[in-house]
């Protein structure tokens, strides 16, 4: 079961019957219940699956699987003894 | 001009005798109909509309127009119903010219709500150029309609030595797309019921007389489509097959808000499926290209056009539609199956 | 974003908010390079989610890949393996007059054994698609009148949902409101399925957002029971990229054990209040899954606790084994979805395919889905 889409928490809406937080999806907002993941804070993003967050995303890790893959592009360009346009914007 | 101040001696809300025929039938055309759309052809009460004699082609197209909700952002039915028809005589390359309108309204509707309608319809006919000449009300019970369906019909001059043909892509051909996809369709589906989300995504839906008639001074067009329901999958894939070619549309090129693709991830749909209402696919000689999509960029609702692909020959095995990946590997795209539902998995 | 000779992968896109930073085509081309470089020998690699299986068909990543690396599609979705059984008995439910049913709306169109929820709907059954198991609650709290059933598919992801209504309902005394539950857990149907010694799966990409709720220790269990490697993988093309990589590199290795490829979403705990909250509600059982039979312990249902919210206990229903495997795994005509599965064998070996099987009257779970191995080869 899959389906399941990343968005920043803006505020929190309500409190019963459920906790509720407006969350932000690039542009897209919908509440989401937060009871699963109580230390969530305005500003956290959350992964939402069918209205309810099942996890608080971690940006440190984000960041190290960026690095790994700049890290795959720097290698591949040291084997090539190249540089690669790979990065150009 | 959306405001509405009930007319005199009319109820709130709409009641069965209103489409019985009687004096509140006539009361309500008049004073709700009549006093939006009026002009010298619906003014002389005929049964029918009598139209001067027009060129030697006439197109004709009729729609009907269901929608859940009747007002969502950027719209509402009426200005859809004529918009609609409009623009689906534009795609014959015709100049639409008159058009019919017939109501069914279920009981109870809010008269507020009709005049609302009713006054989007005139505005968005007075856009067009068009007049609404010929008309029809019926009211059925509570429940056993949508707040109000509404028919159009409408009529326009073709030019002389015109023929847009579906059936003429050629090879080389390029693909227009006159602006963003998905934006009608995620402006309903975000207001359903149950899935209710707030975003800046309004319909797109407009009579596109602009663009089609730069088009027309400009270069030789093949053909004209509206991707209405279906999205654009639907119309590239008809094309294709009328044409018996293949098309090649580019991912990168086919304009897309961002809040439109993450309404679209969040449930579950692709937004080459999703329903527009106010762009057109024109398919031009390949030499004719950048002209036109001068022409279009210049024109109301064009601003955000782009060449999205090419025509090519056919495989083997039968016409096909295929979208070029950002990676630069490609996919088929194919119609949509069964209706379009959320999905969670 | 660490910038490499003054250029950054993609310096407008946000790590965690943005899906475009995880579709990136220059991302996707050095995970191809990198993984072309590393694989030396033939591997087969079983995804076992479908919403993974729709990534690699949406991206068409199977021929990016190295020729040796095939990818074996695995268990698939929820509303896929949901057994024609019980949809029939979630239709027959949604024809009770006093009785509104609610469900996703990719459940709404699966076939049971005789027409699907959406044909029942058009036939006057008050069935309505909803977003969230929690707007159910909302429902039955707007029409005390009426008796308001969710129909509960799904795998760990969405249990969380589940029981955090279940508890509410409960609390509020609700007594309009239950579920009908069709819960699986994914690690017993991996472990039927690669356990078959016939099987050639070599390594799993396991499920970001099941694992996202259930973390990562049941599968360093898996993977030791299996002997092979497990990398938790999330759903974009460069997420899946990512995880096909490090699956690769392990089997090179000859490594076996867990990785987590998707650490931005799936914490090694997994999601503590979810998962707590699954283990308060639900307890395991045995279920059927289409195509694949009964397995062991591969089910989830409500705790006696809980009956008052249960649509099974409720309504006093009981589904034979006969008509719950909805599809015979033995004999001339039987289904071979779980060979398929495996990777043993191809839609066009099985006696039903094309003719009692097809789209609109899937006999095994990978016809129900667009994506569904069978669905394919159908189309094409």
């Amino acid at each position: 079961m899959c389906l399941a889409v990343p968005g920043r928490i803006e505020d929190f809406t309500c409190e019963e019957p459920f906790k509720m937080a407006l969350v932000d999806f690039c542009g897209v907002k919908r509440e989401v219940c937060l009871d699963t993941v109580d230390d969530a804070k305005v500003g956290d993003y959350v992964v939402a699956h069918a209205g309810v967050a099942i996890s608080v995303m971690d940006e440190a890790t984000a960041q190290e699987t960026i690095n790994d893959l700049e890290e795959m592009a720097r290698y591949r360009d040291e084997q090539l003894s190249s540089p690669s346009e790979l990065w150009l914007p | 001009m959306l405001s509405c101040p009930i007319p005199d001696n009319l109820p709130a809300a709409v009641e069965l005798a209103h489409g019985g025929g009687g004096l509140l039938t006539s009361q309500l055309i008049h004073q709700v109909f009549d006093h939006y759309f009026h002009n010298d052809i619906l003014a002389t009460y005929h049964d029918g509309a009598i139209l001067p004699a027009m060129g030697e082609r006439i197109a004709m197209s009729t729609d009907t127009f269901v929608v859940t909700p009747l007002f969502f952002p950027g719209g509402n039915i009426g200005d859809l119903a004529i918009n609609g028809t409009v623009n689906d005589i534009l795609c014959c390359g015709a100049t639409p010219r008159y058009l019919s309108a017939a109501f069914v309204i279920e009981e109870g509707m809010k008269i507020d709500d009709l005049c609302k309608i009713a006054a989007a319809m005139a505005a968005a006919a007075k856009e067009a150029e068009v007049e609404i000449v010929t008309g029809d009300t019926k009211v059925v019970e509570r429940g056993r309609c949508d707040g109000v369906y509404i028919n159009t019909t409408g009529i326009g001059i073709v030019p002389p030595n015109l023929w847009l043909d579906p059936s003429s892509l050629k090879p080389g051909d390029a693909i227009i797309l006159t602006g963003p996809i998905g934006n009608h369709g995620m402006a309903i589906m975000t207001q359903r019921e149950g899935l209710k989300m707030t975003s800046e995504i309004k319909s797109d839906s407009a009579s596109l007389g602009d663009i089609v008639h730069a088009l027309l001074r400009v270069v030789d067009l093949r053909v004209l489509r509206d991707p209405t329901r279906g999205g654009l999958a639907a119309t590239l894939n008809e094309l294709a097959e009328a044409s018996g070619v293949n098309i090649t549309i580019e991912e990168t090129a086919i304009p897309l808000r961002e809040d439109v693709r993450t309404a679209c991830d969040l449930l579950g749909l692709d937004p080459l499926h999703v329903a527009n209402e106010g762009i057109m696919v024109a398919v031009v000689p390949a030499d004719q290209a950048a002209t036109a999509l001068e022409a279009v960029k210049r024109s109301a609702h064009g601003a955000e056009a782009a060449i999205i692909g090419t025509v090519e020959a056919p495989d083997p095995q039968g016409a096909k539609v295929w979208l070029r990946l950002p990676y630069g590997n490609r996919r088929r795209v194919e119609q949509m199956r069964g209706e379009q539902l959320p999905r969670i998995c | 974003m660490a910038p490499i000779d003054g250029h950054s992968l993609n310096p407008t896109h946000h790590l965690l908010g943005e899906a475009s930073t995880y579709r990136d085509p220059q991302a996707m081309h050095v995970l191809v390079e990198r993984l072309h470089a590393v694989a030396t020998r033939p591997w087969r690699i079983m995804e076992v989610c479908g919403g993974q299986t729709f990534t690699l068909s949406r991206y068409r990543l199977e021929e990016l890949l190295p020729s040796g690396i095939r990818m074996i599609h695995g268990p698939g979705c929820p509303v896929c393996v949901t057994p024609a059984a019980t949809i029939d008995t979630a239709i027959a439910l949604a024809q009770r007059p006093e009785v509104t049913l609610c469900s996703f709306g990719d459940m709404l169109r699966v076939p049971g054994s005789n027409g699907s929820l959406l044909r029942a709907k058009a036939a006057g059954a008050d069935i309505r698609l909803l977003y969230s198991p929690l707007e159910a609650l909302r429902l039955a709290q707007e029409m005390p009148e009426r008796e308001v059933v969710f129909f509960a598919i799904g795998f760990e992801t969405t249990m969380p949902a589940y029981c955090i209504m279940a508890e509410k309902a409960v609390a509020l005394g609700l007594t309009n409101l239950s579920l009908l539950t069709s819960l699986f857990t994914v690690p017993a149907a991996v472990r039927a399925v690669v356990t078959d010694p016939a099987c050639q799966v070599d390594a799993l990409l396991a499920a970001g957002h099941v694992c996202a709720v259930m973390g990562v220790e049941p599968y360093e269990a898996l993977s030791r029971e299996l002997g092979m490697p497990i990398v938790i993988t999330g759903f974009e093309p460069v997420d899946m990229l990512l995880g096909i990589l490090r699956a690769t590199e392990m089997l090179e290795q000859g490594a076996t054990g867990v990785v987590n490829a998707y650490g931005r979403v799936v914490h090694h705990q997994g999601t503590l209040q979810a998962s707590a909250a699954i283990r308060r509600v639900m307890e395991p059982c045995d279920a059927y899954w289409r195509g694949l039979g009964l397995l062991k312990n591969s089910g989830m249902k409500l705790r006696k606790e809980y009956e008052q919210v249960d649509a099974w206990r409720r309504y006093n229903i009981n589904i034979d084994s006969q008509s719950a495997m909805g599809c015979r795994t033995e004999g001339e005509d039987a289904c071979i979805a779980h060979l398929i599965m495996k990777g043993l064998r191809l839609p066009k070996d099985c006696p039903n395919f094309g003719h009692r099987c097809r789209p609109d009257s899937p006999v095994g779970a990978p016809m129900v889905s667009n994506e569904g191995v069978c669905a394919a080869y159908f189309k094409s």
